[in-house]
């Protein structure tokens, strides 16, 4: 059998479809995670400044919001995309009942694992790249943060807030 | 030898089947008979490991298992094929999966059916979907083939057809294990007819031995599950008053 992506499908299975609802769910929580983020972000920056005319300056003593404030549940897209994956392979396994009793077939073979192989590769590998999308999103983030607000701005140990509720807010 | 040993299962707190024990040899073609739920598709469920059973089930004295199960096929009524792949899909499926499949018998049997080999089975009526399921089973290259009601929905020409391709390709050592209702279409070919009722096996006849004896099977079935003739006409009586 071509090992492509149905090798990792439950045999006859139209994932086109699944592939759709990935690919637009991934797109559509990126941009969500940008737009959110970024406005929050403007708005706090404004906030360490104030205008004279065309001149700003930053206010004295202004602190910067935290990042992880900021960039609270910006990554929501991507834990319903998370969600999404879960039900997908509920519905691989559900698969194997409708129109046939295929799960017959598949539950009588050589090969012990091939059925949760088929039913579970390609929603796991959906959940990884869900999490790691939403990582990247955060680095990338963090990395306008760290580079637009003033140093003095910055409250210090912004990296371990990080760090600390990472799999809360990936 | 696939061997029964004392298998009882039962469905929250219904027996289904009761202290079934039988030796099913290589090389045979075996009947099941029964009325409906008397326990024929649970014992073969059993038998693959899809449903639990309390005794044992042994091939050639092992466990079924992972390690020799492809040695039995199975094909049902309900049927086991993947809907949305076709039958080259399915042939490569199996090819990879099960070390003895018989791509000749396959491709013979699918030509035999006249069936497409390019569409999906969704798209394949009834009778063709109780033909492929018949032809995976047979290609599987198993010892022991399962077959329980297979041909529910078919034409009698279909039958006839399949029960004559049944009798050409099987080898010494397959062993056929057909649950059907259609017995004086199957009476001919079986060698050994099992009864069971109410998840007991009631009877369990060579139909050699049978012959001897001067008796059909359809009699002997009749006589085993004591098939009361007259109880269609007093009933016809009672109804219309008639004598």
């Amino acid at each position: 059998m071509k090992k492509d992506l149905s090798y990792y499908a439950p045999p006859g299975m139209e994932l086109e479809q699944e592939k759709k609802i990935f690919t637009i769910g991934m797109i559509l929580s990126s941009l969500f995670s940008f737009l959110l983020f970024g406005i929050e972000f403007s708005d706090c920056m404004e906030k360490l400044y104030w205008k004279n005319g065309a001149e700003r300056s930053v206010i004295p003593g202004a602190m910067m919001t935290n990042f992880v404030e900021l960039f609270g549940e910006s990554t929501i897209g991507f834990k319903v995309v998370f969600a999404l994956m879960i039900a997908a392979a509920v519905m691989h396994y559900a698969y194997h009942t409708w129109e046939s009793k295929s799960i017959y077939t598949m539950r009588r073979l050589p090969s012990r694992w091939e059925l949760h192989r088929r039913c579970l590769t390609l929603p796991i590998c959906g959940m990884l790249i869900s999490k790691v999308a939403a990582f990247a999103i955060l680095l990338i983030c963090y990395g306008f943060y760290v580079g637009l607000v003033p140093k003095e701005c910055v409250i210090s140990g912004q990296w371990q807030k990080i760090i600390n509720i990472l799999w809360q807010i990936i | 030898m696939l061997e029964l040993h004392n298998v009882s299962k039962s469905y929250t707190g219904k027996k289904a089947l009761q202290n079934i024990n039988l030796q099913i040899p290589q090389g045979e073609i075996i009947g099941l008979f029964g009325e409906n739920s008397a326990g024929k598709t649970t014992m073969m469920k059993c038998i693959l490991g899809l449903l639990r059973y309390s005794g044992k089930i042994t091939l050639d004295g092992e466990p079924i298992t992972h390690k020799n199960i492809a040695r039995i096929s199975f094909a049902t009524c309900e049927h086991s094929f993947f809907p949305g792949l076709s039958p080259k899909g399915h042939k490569e499926f199996y090819g990879e999966h099960f070390p003895k499949f018989s791509e000749k018998r396959f491709d013979s049997l699918m030509k035999f059916f006249e069936l497409p080999m390019n569409k999906s089975l969704s798209s394949f009526s009834t009778g063709q979907k109780n033909q492929f399921e018949v032809i995976l089973a047979l290609s599987q290259g198993a010892d022991y083939i399962l077959m329980d009601e297979p041909f529910a929905g078919n034409d009698i020409f279909n039958r006839e057809d399949f029960y004559k391709v049944l009798l050409g390709i099987l080898e010494p050592n397959e062993t056929v294990f057909l649950s059907t209702h259609l017995i004086e279409e199957v009476a001919d070919f079986i060698g050994r007819a099992i009864l069971i009722h109410k998840g007991e096996i009631i009877g369990d006849v060579s139909v050699m031995d049978l012959e001897e004896e001067g008796k059909d099977l359809v009699s002997y079935i009749k006589e085993t599950y004591h098939y009361r003739s007259d109880r269609v006409s007093k009933a016809l009586e009672e109804l219309t008053g008639e004598e």
